[in-house]
Parts: C-alpha cells; sequence; structure tokens
C-alpha cells in the first residue's frame, strides 16, 4: 500500500521532482559503473588484446596466435596445469576433512564464550598478512625448523625431513591459510540443523552414522560446496604462498605468469592469466549447477 | 546419553583442539623466532634478544612501504564505503531495467583471480603512463574491496526497514535527510564489517600489487615479499611480530564490535 501511495504524493508535488525520484538510481549507480567499466572491464579486455597482439605497447601491433600456440601446443604447461589443479584438489579435500568437523564441534560447543573463543581462533589468522603466516610455515616447516627439530628430539628421524621447498610445504601452508573459507560457510548451515530432525531418525532406529548420512550431510551440502568452491579457486589463484613454499621447484599457472612478468614478456603473461580465469570461471560454473541441486535437496529435507 | 561423557562428541572436541593447535602454530613461532639471538633459522634459538627490533627499524624502506600501504588501504577503504553504499542503494531501492546484469558487473571481480587482473593493471598502467604511482595501486584496490562493499551493503540493505525511510520522506524529509537520518544508522554494521574488510583486504595485497610497484615504492606485504626472497633473517620476523600485535588488537575491536552472524555471512561469501 505504502509503495504505491509515493508516487501520487511525488506527483502531487511536481512534474521534476518525481521525475528526479524515478532517476534518483542514474546518479546512485553512475560512479561504481563508471569504475568497474573502466578499470576492471577494460582490464579484461587488456588481457584479450595482449594475448593476440603481444608487441602493443612496443608500439608494433601485429597479430599473432604465437603465445596461445605456445601454452597448447607444449605438454610442460600441460604438466603446470595439471600440478595446479592437483594440489587445489589435495587443498580442498584436507580443508573440508579438517574444517568439517571443526565446524560440527563448534556447534556443538554448549558454553558461548568458549564457542567465541573457538570463533575468534579460527577467524583472526584472516588479519594476520599472508606473507608473515607463510613465513611462520618457513620457520616451522625449514630443515632447522621447529617440526624437524621436534622429530629429531623424539628421535623418529635422524636426518631432517624436507618439509618446504616442496608441494608437501604448500598443502600445509595453503591448507591453514584457506581454512577459515571452509569452516564459516559449514558453520552457517550446521547451525540451521535442528536436533529434532535428528532425534526423530534416532526414534526411527536410525544409527549414528546414518543418522549423520541420511540427515546432517544432505542438509549440510551447500556450506560444503560453497566452501570447496571458495577454497579451490583460491588455491588455484594463489601466488606467494605456493612461491614462497614451493622455493621455486614446484611450477603453477601463478608462478607461470610471475617468471613471464619479470622476462617482460606480457604476451604469454597475459595467456597464462586469461587460461587461470578461464579455469576459475568453469569450476565455478560446474560447482553452481552441484550447488543448486544440493539447496534444492536441502530445502526439501527441511520441509 | 549425558552430552558430557558422549564420546564422540569429545573426540569431535579434542580434534577442533587439534585444529585450533595447528591454527596458532605459526603465529606463536613467529613471535619466537622474533626474539631469537640468530642471525638465521635454527630452533630452539640459541639465545633471546631484541636486536631485530632493533634493525627493523633502521629498515627505511619497509617503513615508507607500510605508509604507502596505510594511505592505499584507507583511501581504498573510504572510496568503497562511498561508490558502494550508492550502488548498494540504487539497486535495492529502486527497480530498473538491467539491474541483475549490473549485479553481475559488479560482483564479477571477485571471480578473476587476482595474479591475472595484476598483469592486466600493468598493462594498463604502462598504456596510460602511470605505472608505479599509488593511484594506479589504489584503483587496482578498489576494484578488489568494491565488489565486498557493494555485496554486503545489499544485504544490510534488503533487510534494513524500508517502511521507516517511506514515513520519513512522507513527513517531508528530503532524501538527503531521509539518508542520513533513517537508513545510515540501519546499515551502521553493514559499514562496518566492509569496511573492516576493504581495510583488511587492501593491506594485505600482493597479488594485484606485485607488478605495480616499483622497487623504490613499495606496499608493505610486497616489501616483506621481496625482503624474504632476498634473506631469511628474523627482521621479518620482528616485524610480523608487530603486525600480529596489531592483528590482535583488530581482533579485539572485531569481537567486541561485529556481531558473529555479519561475520559469518562475510565469510561464506567468499570474503577473501
Amino acid at each position: 500500500m505504502a509503495q504505491a501511495a509515493i508516487p501520487q504524493i511525488v506527483a502531487r508535488r511536481g512534474g521534476w521532482r518525481a521525475a528526479l525520484r524515478r532517476y534518483a538510481h542514474v546518479p546512485l549507480l553512475t560512479p561504481a559503473v563508471g569504475l568497474t567499466v573502466a578499470v576492471f572491464w577494460v582490464c579484461m579486455a587488456v588481457l584479450v588484446v595482449m594475448s593476440v597482439y603481444p608487441f602493443l605497447a612496443a608500439g608494433t601491433p601485429r597479430l599473432t596466435l604465437a603465445a596461445w600456440q605456445r601454452l597448447l601446443g607444449d605438454p610442460y604447461y600441460w604438466g603446470v596445469v595439471g600440478t595446479t589443479l592437483r594440489l587445489a584438489f589435495v587443498v580442498t579435500a584436507l580443508a573440508l576433512a579438517l574444517g568439517y568437523p571443526a565446524a560440527y564441534a563448534i556447534s556443538k560447543i554448549q558454553r558461548p564464550g568458549w564457542a567465541l573463543a573457538a570463533y575468534v581462533v579460527l577467524f583472526a589468522p584472516i588479519l594476520v598478512s599472508v606473507v608473515v603466516r607463510t613465513y611462520g610455515w618457513l620457520l616451522l616447516l625449514s630443515n632447522t625448523g621447529v617440526v624437524n627439530y621436534l622429530l629429531r628430539a623424539a628421535g623418529l628421524v635422524r636426518e631432517p625431513i624436507p618439509l618446504i621447498f616442496n608441494e608437501t610445504g604448500i598443502i600445509i601452508a595453503m591448507v591453514h591459510i584457506l581454512l577459515p573459507f571452509m569452516v564459516f560457510p559449514i558453520l552457517s548451515v550446521v547451525g540451521q540443523v535442528g536436533g529434532d530432525l535428528k532425534e526423530a531418525a534416532m526414534d526411527l532406529g536410525a544409527n549414528r552414522w546414518v543418522t549423520f548420512r541420511r540427515v546432517t550431510l544432505p542438509l549440510t551440502a551447500p556450506g560444503v560446496i560453497s566452501g570447496c568452491q571458495i577454497v579451490f579457486t583460491l588455491t588455484i589463484s594463489a601466488f606467494v604462498t605456493p612461491f614462497l613454499m614451493g622455493g621455486g621447484r614446484v611450477q603453477i599457472l601463478s608462478g607461470l605468469i610471475y617468471r613471464d612478468m619479470e622476462a617482460v614478456n606480457l604476451g604469454f603473461a597475459s595467456v597464462v592469466a586469461l587460461v587461470l580465469l578461464a579455469l576459475a570461471v568453469v569450476i565455478l560454473a560446474a560447482s553452481n549447477v552441484l550447488a543448486r541441486r544440493a539447496y534444492r535437496r536441502a530445502e526439501v529435507e527441511r520441509a | 546419553m549425558r552430552p558430557g561423557r558422549d564420546p564422540v562428541r569429545l573426540a569431535l572436541l579434542a580434534f577442533l583442539w587439534l585444529v585450533v593447535a595447528f591454527m596458532l602454530a605459526p603465529i606463536v613461532f613467529t613471535l619466537v623466532f622474533a626474539f631469537s639471538d640468530a642471525s638465521y633459522l635454527i630452533f630452539p634459538p640459541p639465545g633471546y634478544s631484541l636486536r631485530w627490533f632493533a634493525k627493523l627499524f633502521e629498515q627505511r624502506a619497509l617503513f615508507a612501504a607500510a605508509i604507502n600501504s596505510l594511505v592505499v588501504a584507507t583511501a581504498a577503504t573510504l572510496a568503497s564505503l562511498v561508490v558502494g553504499t550508492a550502488a548498494a542503494l540504487g539497486l535495492v531501492r529502486y527497480r530498473f531495467f538491467g539491474r541483475e546484469l549490473l549485479r553481475t558487473l559488479f560482483l564479477a571481480p571477485l571471480i578473476v583471480p587476482r595474479i591475472a587482473f595484476g598483469v592486466a593493471m600493468l598493462i594498463y598502467a604502462v598504456v596510460l603512463r602511470r605505472f608505479g604511482g599509488l593511484d594506479s595501486l589504489f584503483l587496482a584496490h578498489l576494484m578488489v574491496t568494491l565488489p565486498f562493499a557493494i555485496s554486503i551493503l545489499t544485504a544490510a540493505l534488503v533487510s534494513a526497514d524500508r517502511s521507516l525511510e517511506e514515513a520519513a520522506a512522507d513527513l517531508g524529509a528530503p532524501p538527503l535527510v531521509t539518508f542520513w537520518k533513517v537508513t545510515l544508522p540501519q546499515i551502521r554494521t553493514g559499514l562496518a564489517v566492509s569496511g573492516f574488510f576493504a581495510f583488511i583486504v587492501s593491506w594485505d595485497q600482493v597479488e594485484t600489487s606485485l607488478f605495480l610497484v616499483k622497487t623504490d615504492n613499495m606496499t608493505l606485504p610486497v616489501a616483506m615479499f621481496y625482503y624474504l626472497q632476498r634473506q631469511q633473517d628474523p627482521v621479518i620476523a620482528a616485524l610480523s611480530a608487530l603486525l600480529i600485535g596489531v592483528a590482535a588488537v583488530g581482533a579485539v575491536i572485531a569481537v567486541l564490535t561485529v556481531n558473529p552472524r555479519d561475520l559469518q555471512r562475510v565469510l561464506s561469501a567468499g570474503g577473501r
């Protein structure tokens, strides 16, 4: 009712005011649209143009698909794409293995003070720079670091095990950095799973495992999927942590971009950047289909 | 079964403590190394001293980089709050053709890998002859922080009570007064959360800044990244200890001011 009344009042006040109200969204949206188009969308166009006109910045525009041919034709680069995806799969799986029980446990804490403390510990590392946290893992995992010292002191190993400058180090540090992005989406759905549904399942004779698999898991699936989406896409595009933990011995797409930028090979860097972008978009689109299905299922179960 | 004695529940809580230890370990040991006496990485430290803090304060380049980071992060935060609030108002309070398209247009930067955007930004900056300036850095960061601000503020405006705004308008309040006195107080939390995140994201931005900075005019995380590649003496540990201290203060402020539910929503939305 109120919404219908406003235009009448406005109309009575005069035509120009009404016009002002009707088109008020134009000045409101113009700065954001202008900035996003002039900076972000032009940048995306720049990437595409650079990938086929690599010498544009040097002033000699010449259309060439050489950079694309080099990337798509060389098995080395397919290997790099493979490593990038494999690392992302492992990091996502481990983050889920740690994050799901952790989120579930937080929802089980009865004292609000302890629940808040757990929240803060899982969230606060986000406030610490990624560079600092990666450095922390270098200190922990290097040959003369904390973990190898403890392993030797416990008599478990004689020679230090190499935990940095390889995939192990990258995976450990990435799981640490991205764990909050897995825990929080799950936490936001775990709380909504009512105890009554679980009790009903138990009353009907389902044991704990069956109750978890048939009730809790489908209801929390949307949180799991969105957590996995975030962690996966952030892992394939991460640079600082894989670069420092890998010590130049593990090559992934972001490292390839860095290498080519250092060599002022802008055309090839643009091609790799576009491939990375395409991977992110494809993975998001595919998992969105999954997510929609999971949401629908969760809605049905809840109803 | 009493919940306190339930073995599955106890196992879950024990697991949670392990995860908590995992999250805290690199931060705690960075603090230990900051007070190490050794100039190389060794555990346990042979002795303890404050000399890396003394050496840290001689590093003018790191100090200048910290100032740059502060300037850029503050500017990006303020700009994303102002531009973001206006855009969110336009998206939520008006019905017009192409609204969904606009929303997609605004949120798309969240999907794009930052390092890919960094490459494009460098080329763009070189073409416009703005390479190495804080202005191109500011614009790059704004593109990363603005989508967060718009998505959080849109949610805040949707849940704000619109009838209050209508009442104010009916009583003859001009639009700006209505906005200032009625709308703004209702989206206070959204503004705080998006401002907080915009600042953190810009302050800790490496991938987008990496190619945009000149060696003599860096931001702090980029300067730390390059320092770590050159040498690994505990100067970075000392600096990290200071930054962890600042982050701890930030965490306390966040706990006192931000509702955990809002935080959860931001992180669930991919608040990188």
